[in-house]
């Protein structure tokens, strides 16, 4: 009854507080609207990039015109200052500069300049690989058309010295055919004899007048003959032993050729005197054949010159031959080597292995990536907030000294504050989380039940940090400037700004009990991979014991909150000053006045039990109290630090 | 006789090196308005906060009967404040010196809720607000919310909610402060209404005329120690058996009015505006300036004859107390 009449006046008051309400209710919804605008997208954003070229050539222009694909926005610069100055005024994100006569030259290598914001850490890694990867693109293009024409050029050189193999084959074929006819001349010219007999023309030329009187007798005797014969033909045709008309043809031929032996005669003496020219001739010969006898032994002499140079051309050929084999060898050893590239293509040698990144999950938009980190912040940052606002506003109420004038113990004011924030939050994570699911498409419902655990976990953890810091101070300001800055502290050592991964290895030790990164990585996995991480049961307990422990020392704060809340009524200066006159030392027992220590041990000595035990029992210690804040004695206090009688006696008798 | 509903026995409260109440002790009776008075900053907070138990004295303790047995039946059937810090807050309440309630709140959801930490039954909760509101005249306004009500109306709301659990005893801690003369004289008429109930009614208060009108009992606290306690009758007596006649006249020659010499005159004060004659026989002295007045000419304005106020007798304590 009482709890629920305190959480039904918590919601008054917060629902009537406007600017508490809009804060608060309306602040999530609003921020996971702005989040969920801002990053329902999967598209990387539009950038602007700052370019400067001195002279523009075809090159530069191809690597801007590349930016324009990679949806960037380019502004360009008549000055490299200029260019820079924009990206100081927030005007780009980063400047490119171009080098001077930006093509591509051999011998020279160009630099392309960009100039990134480093402030951003942030955005500078991510607009830095964007930036590059656009540029690389181009780039690659660039070393693949070089690729291509070096691969271009070695199929040439592959082809021509096929064609050189070819023909230095055909060279080798020729020069050992020559080699081989060189050698048969050789031969033949070794064969050539030319030792000559002299030549006796007289035994000729007596020859010939034998056989110029052979060939008279052998005229006249065949005159002769013939005639017979005529005669005997004339018998045999007189006899007719022959058919007449052939022969009688035949001794008509015969009469004739006898009738005409004078034209014989003619005829032989004409022989004669040819013969007679004839060794003339023949006289004229054996000179000529003396001088060609002179000229064979000419010859005989250039035989031996030309074989002997036959034999050194041959010798010559045989090496020629051998070093054509060698440069076919050589010619053919590049081509082999030219064939025995792996890889042809030039934008396989260019960028012979790739990387493709692919996503674990099928990718979505990038709200579902961050929706377990941004769902952790607000559950952090407003119970932070909502509950340090809670209790300061409660602190702050007028009524708050009230509260404390009624039976009701301090625990359940706060658990009711406690629960108010629970129930405010449950409220606002069923509308963000029915927003996220409908509207953009979340799969919270993946392992929802321990979804829910972690967010009630994080409730519950992030709402006693707020409490406790609602009741240790006791100015608004002081509560949100402290909620708001352990929730950045939270926030900075995670993954939410800056990767872990590149901070010190401290902070990432430290950040591994960061209540914010060890709830939204078991978020992440139960909602983005739709996995139960084996040891999601470790983090649970420790972070429900942080809750439990933080929840105890809010009760200690509390205390020593209400404490100071009612000691600061009377304190100002002038009582200070006054209280400081009312410097009586004395301790009044019944009616006596106790003034020293003396004096106590005397009465302590007299006492009966019962009156020991008005001042001193299990609540109290008023002996030890006289000392301790009246006397501001600390070694007689203690001395009666002791609820018994007797050992009071003792101590002090010591 | 006055049944003892708390016993403040030799208390003495520290905070830090500064001793703010020491070595008090006295007794509230049931049905009595008691007050205790000071100049600010002399202990009155701290005492009654000390008393409802929110500060734990370091020497001695305070004791309080039980609601149940405040039947009287067993004179010495008292509990420590410390011990049973709930049952001491179901019979009392407390009105602290600034308005306590929550201002977004109607004067009814005040009630309500303050009620219902009070642990009240519907029933009980509804007759109690009911009686409350017409007490308070605040019916009206039930349904407004608390921080637009009038100083007076939020200092009626206040008492209102200290009283919402029908308590035996009510703590008011400078009810009137900051209040104009008009809504303070509605206070104290309200104040005396509800001790005709038979509420007892612990009163802290520097204004000494506030506590004269309506204390049956006063203690006076200075520097966190109380210099006197006891009726006014008694601390008055106890300070001065002198009575004050206080005359006005026209033209006002007090300087001739005061060369008046009798044995039984104590001392003539001229204040400027009037002529303060201090005695143990007020009417012989009364007769002999009446006398004196009506040879020198003079018309009265305004004649009075009192007791020496609480004024007077808290700045003559306070002054032998620096003495001491």
């Amino acid at each position: 009854m009482k709890l629920l009449g305190i959480l039904k006046k918590n919601f008054k008051l917060l629902l009537r507080s406007k600017m508490t309400a809009l804060v608060v209710i309306l602040g999530p919804l609003l921020i996971i609207l702005l989040v969920g605008f801002a990053f329902n997208n999967s598209s990387t954003s539009t950038f602007t990039i700052g370019v400067y070229e001195n002279h523009s050539t075809e090159l530069s222009a191809s690597f801007i015109a590349q930016l324009h694909n990679g949806s960037f926005e380019v502004i360009n610069y008549t000055n490299e200052q200029e260019c820079l100055q924009s990206i100081k005024q927030g005007i780009t994100q980063a400047c490119l500069v171009f080098p001077e006569n930006f093509v591509i030259e051999e011998g020279t290598t160009k630099e392309m300049k960009v100039y990134a914001d480093y402030s951003r850490t942030n955005f500078v890694f991510y607009l830095v690989e964007t930036v590059s990867s656009n540029l690389n693109i181009k780039k690659t293009e660039l070393s693949v058309d070089l690729t291509n024409q070096i691969l271009n050029a070695l199929n040439a050189a592959k082809t021509t010295n096929q064609q050189a193999i070819e023909k230095l084959n055909q060279l080798k074929g020729d020069a050992e055919s020559t080699r081989v006819s060189l050698d048969q001349i050789s031969k033949n010219l070794n064969a050539l004899n030319f030792e000559s007999e002299n030549v006796d023309l007289s035994a000729l030329e007596a020859s010939i007048k034998q056989i110029n009187t052979s060939v008279k007798s052998l005229y006249e005797g065949g005159l002769s003959t013939m005639a017979e014969g005529i005669d005997a033909l004339q018998v045999a045709i007189d006899t007719g032993s022959y058919p007449n008309s052939s022969v009688e043809d035949q001794i008509e031929d015969a009469h004739q050729l006898l009738s005409n032996h004078s034209s014989y005669t003619n005829k032989y003496n004409d022989t004669l005197e040819t013969i007679s020219n004839t060794l003339l001739s023949i006289n004229s010969t054996t000179k000529k054949v003396a001088e060609l006898q002179t000229k064979l032994e000419n010859a005989k002499s250039f035989k031996t010159s030309a074989s002997t140079s036959f034999t050194t051309i041959l010798a010559n050929l045989n090496t020629m031959k051998t070093a054509l084999e060698e440069q076919k060898n050589a010619l053919q050893t590049v081509n082999d080597n030219i064939e025995n590239i792996r890889v042809k293509s030039a934008e396989s040698i260019v960028s012979p292995i790739t990387t493709n990144v692919e996503p674990v999950v099928t990718e979505t938009t990038s709200i579902n990536y961050m929706f377990p980190y941004l769902i952790m912040l607000i559950v952090m940052f407003i119970s932070i907030l909502l509950s340090s606002t809670l209790i300061i506003m409660e602190k702050k109420s007028e009524a708050y000294f009230r509260n404390f004038t009624t039976p009701t113990s301090d625990i359940l004011f706060i658990f009711a504050t406690y629960l108010t924030n629970i129930i405010v939050m449950i409220v606002q994570l069923t509308v963000l989380l029915s927003l996220a699911y409908f509207g953009l498409q979340v799969p919270v419902l993946n392992n929802i039940w321990l979804v829910l655990l972690m967010l009630f976990i994080g409730m519950t953890l992030f709402t006693v940090i707020g409490m406790g810091i609602g009741y240790w101070f006791s100015s608004q300001e002081a509560a949100i400037m402290l909620s708001m800055s352990v929730a950045s502290i939270l926030l900075l050592i995670s993954n939410f700004i800056l990767p872990l991964e590149t901070m010190p290895a401290y902070i990432q030790t430290i950040a591994s009990y960061n209540p914010y990164v060890m709830l939204s990585e078991l978020l992440r996995q139960l909602i983005i991979f739709n996995v139960i991480p084996h040891a999601i049961y470790e983090p649970i307990g420790l972070l429900a014991g942080a809750a439990i422990v933080i929840f105890m020392l809010i009760l200690a704060i509390q205390k020593i909150s209400k404490m100071k809340y009612f000691k600061r009524l009377p304190h100002t200066e002038k009582q200070k000053n006054e209280k400081k006159k009312v410097a009586h030392k004395s301790f009044k027992l019944y009616e006596k006045s106790i003034e020293s220590e003396f004096d106590l041990l005397k009465e302590l000595k007299a006492m009966d039990d019962a009156t020991f035990e008005t001042y001193v029992n299990k609540d109290k210690n008023d002996f030890y109290n006289w000392a301790k804040y009246i006397l501001k004695d600390k070694k007689l206090a203690g001395k009666l630090k002791t609820k018994s009688r007797k050992e009071m006696v003792a101590n002090m008798e010591k | 006789m006055a049944h003892t509903v708390f016993k403040v026995n030799n208390i003495t409260k520290v905070f830090g090196k500064h001793v703010v109440l020491k070595d008090l002790t006295f007794d509230i009776n049931a049905g009595e308005i008691f007050g205790i008075i000071g100049t600010s900053g002399s202990g009155k907070t701290t005492l009654l906060n000390t008393i409802i138990g929110f500060l734990r004295p370091e020497i001695g303790n305070i004791l309080f009967r039980e609601e149940h047995l405040l039947n009287f039946k067993d004179e010495d059937a008292f509990v420590s404040v410390s011990e049973k810090p709930f049952d001491l807050k179901r019979i009392i309440g407390f009105a602290a010196q600034t308005p306590s309630f929550y201002g977004e709140l109607t004067a009814l959801e005040n009630l309500e809720y303050f009620g219902t930490l009070h642990g009240l039954s519907y029933d009980a909760l509804r007759t109690n607000i009911n009686t409350l509101l017409k007490l308070m005249e605040l019916e009206e306004f039930k349904n407004t919310k608390s921080k637009n009500l009038s100083g007076g109306m939020a200092r009626r709301l206040d008492i209102a909610c200290a009283l919402v659990h029908d308590p035996k005893v009510l703590i008011l801690d400078e009810p009137t402060a900051d209040l104009d003369p008009i809504l303070r004289n509605h206070i104290w008429k309200l104040i005396q209404k509800i001790n005709n109930k038979g509420t007892t009614i612990i009163l802290s208060s520097h204004l000494l005329n506030e506590i004269e009108l309506l204390c049956h009992r006063i203690a006076i606290l200075h520097e966190g120690t109380i210099i006197d306690i006891g009726t006014m009758e008694e601390i008055k007596n106890k300070f001065s058996k002198n009575e004050e006649i206080h005359i006005e006249t026209y033209p006002g020659n007090y300087k001739e009015l005061a060369k008046l010499a009798d044995a039984d005159i104590a001392r003539i004060e001229n204040k400027g505006h009037e002529l303060v004659i201090y005695t143990k026989k007020p009417s012989k002295v009364l007769k002999l300036m009446l006398s004196k007045i009506e040879t020198m000419n003079e018309k009265i304005i305004d004649l009075k004859v009192n007791k020496p106020s609480l004024d007077d007798v808290f700045m003559s304590l306070a002054k032998k107390k620096e003495e001491k």
